[in-house]
């Protein structure tokens, strides 16, 4: 799993289901919660989303505005929660 | 309730409370925890620091900040010099706090370090307190003012704060409210929950969203504290659940959705002390979610409170058994906090038990009247939201008579995303509707363009000019709105056309 994989499901995910398909001009610094792309609701299903294609469980402290503003943001957190999760197993 | 409680000006809850248990704990907010007395000796500073800034009785001074100690204390400060505060929604853009600011000609703006004024150039200046604008006073300056102890004795008609909502032709609509009209709410309130100095009330809605009333000022007046959720945690549901365990929330007050949403993905139903009272309002709490609730919580009193911004609430109902063969909403109930309420039917007469009409509500609640126009005076106000008369002087919401919408609780006014919309240079001809309703409701924009425009590049237009509810989730282009018989937009053709590409991609979890 590296950053690309990760950015580009994050992509397809919101693209297919929260912009109803319609991803033009959807880029990494796209302010996902100013646009209302990503809403509370958005955000359960994104967690169940990165749940199940990575395996990364984000915790509750992390559930935060400042890392879900762009794709750019959460892809990062997942970056570093998979590794924080793999350094200490 | 001492005569105290009576006094004229909203200021002198805080103000009582500070004298009588200095210590208890006020606010409990994201940026720090005030005391009763430390709340006291911030707002007569900044009271200080505003009235050297050139205001007086009855100037509006805008908020514009985030969730914090901060707004608390400039919200007492204004209202202890008899002036108005007006709050405006944090996350919304520059350009619509712009709007706010300039129609409610405000004399100073509060805000926080990072932002800087929205005003432009042509605009009339304002002081500035709190932000990075050059001129503008620090916030710890303001704070080191000598205190300006004895508020204002007031004429309770005197304005006390304006909420903006979602105006229909474009521009958002102050609806200006009293001391008195907050007190009588207040009162009410305080002796209807039964509120304490022991209670921890949550304070879930926005400051400019009038549910915050109750949250602030019932705990003020119980001498109870109150716990700030940050705007980013308002519907995180396991962090809100995670609140109310961690600060021991004893009174919630929210929107049904925020609730369903902790039912469903935040473990609320688990919680081993929940709230002993649970309160919601702003739109109707679906049975099948409510029962649940009901079930579950049996020994915690609910209440569905009911009133638009213009009024605060007007109407109640305890949540008691629920009838298992119920599958409307409870009732909006009875009148309350001294209001009538009364329905009148289509041909203009009085609706009887079992007809259906506009609600009409006039009492010590009700608004002195939108900003720059005339005043209410005694007339009643017209909800705009048409009730059925269950029983005597008992009411159940059916809808709206208008173009008003609610998401989440949220007014917004159709028209005002319009406008917006037509600002963009690429689109002709719009119409919005709104497609589900509760949680799940969604604004979906039929636009005519001369160019393609991308969902983003019109998410984009709409974050820089409407609030973050406004912005629309949808865009489906067509070469012509359909038009009724009579040449208007066919709103309910478009409805159905947008529900039933709904139903084709049947794409979510939301339920």
């Amino acid at each position: 799993m590296n950053a690309t994989e990760v950015n580009q499901a994050l992509e397809g995910f919101i693209t297919e289901k929260l912009l109803h398909g319609d991803g033009a001009d959807l880029t990494l610094q796209t302010p996902l919660l100013e646009y209302g792309i990503v809403d509370s609701l958005a955000m359960v299903s994104l967690l169940t989303f990165v749940q199940n294609s990575f395996g990364v469980t984000i915790p509750d402290g992390e559930v935060s505005p400042r890392n879900f503003k762009t794709i750019e943001a959460l892809s990062a957190l997942i970056m570093r929660v998979h590794g924080e999760a793999s350094n200490g197993a | 309730m001492s005569s105290n409680a009576r006094d004229s000006n909203l200021a002198n809850l805080v103000i009582r409370a500070a004298r009588e248990t200095p210590h208890a704990i006020a606010v409990d907010a994201p940026d720090g925890q005030l005391s009763y007395a430390e709340l006291d000796d911030q707002a007569a500073r900044l009271a200080g620091a505003l009235s050297a800034a050139g205001v007086e009785v009855g100037d509006r001074v805008a908020l514009w900040l985030a969730k914090s100690t901060r707004a608390v204390v400039a919200m007492q400060a204004a209202l202890r010099l008899g002036a108005v505060y007006v709050p405006i929604d944090p996350d919304s853009p520059g350009a619509r706090a712009r709007k706010i600011i300039v129609d409610c000609d405000a004399r100073c703006l509060v805000t926080d370090p990072g932002r800087s004024s929205p005003l432009r150039a042509e605009d009339p200046a304002i002081t500035s307190i709190g932000s990075d604008d050059p001129g503008a006073i620090a916030y710890e300056d303001a704070l080191a003012t000598d205190p300006l102890n004895e508020p204002r004795a007031l004429d309770p008609e005197r304005l006390a704060y304006i909420l903006y909502t979602s105006g229909s032709t474009g521009t958002p609509k102050g609806v200006s409210l009293s001391h008195r009209a907050a007190l009588a709410f207040v009162h009410w309130a305080h002796e209807t929950l039964a509120a304490s100095p022991d209670d921890h009330f949550s304070s879930h809605a926005p400051f400019h969203f009038d549910l915050s009333i109750l949250d602030l000022y019932v705990a003020f007046s119980a001498r109870a504290r109150v716990c700030l959720i940050p705007e980013g945690l308002a519907y995180a549901p396991r962090q809100l659940v995670e609140f109310i365990r961690k600060h021991g929330i004893t009174v919630w007050y929210s929107v049904p959705s925020a609730l369903i949403m902790m039912m469903e993905h935040g473990g609320l139903l688990e919680l081993d002390e929940p709230p002993s009272r649970v309160v919601f309002a702003g739109e109707p709490f679906p049975i099948k979610h409510l029962r649940r609730l009901r079930a579950r919580f049996s020994s915690v009193r609910l209440l569905n409170f009911y009133g638009p911004t213009e009024t605060n609430v007007c109407t109640f109902h305890e949540v008691l058994d629920i009838d298992p063969s119920r599958v409307s909403p409870v009732p909006i109930g009875r009148a309350c906090c001294g209001d009538e309420a009364w329905a009148v039917t289509a041909e203009g007469a009085r609706a009887r038990v079992g007809e259906s009409g506009e609600l009409m509500v006039r009492g010590p609640t009700t608004m002195t009247g939108y900003w720059g126009h005339p005043p209410l005076g005694d007339r009643a106000h017209a909800t705009g939201d048409i009730v059925r008369v269950v029983e005597d002087g008992v009411y159940e919401y059916l809808g709206r008579r208008d173009h008003m919408v609610k998401v989440r609780g949220m007014r917004i006014e159709i028209g005002e995303i319009e406008s917006a919309l037509l600002e963009h240079p690429a689109l002709r001809h719009v119409a919005v509707v709104v497609v589900g309703t509760g949680l799940a409701a969604r604004l979906v924009a039929f636009v005519c363009a001369d160019t393609r425009v991308s969902l983003i590049g019109v998410k984009g237009h709409c974050a820089q000019r409407l609030p973050r509810y406004m912005v629309i989730d949808e865009v489906r282009t067509v070469d012509a709105l359909p038009r009724t018989g009579n040449g208007k937009i066919d709103r309910r053709l478009l409805t159905q056309l947008a529900t039933k590409h709904e139903d084709e991609h049947d794409t979510d979890e939301r339920d």
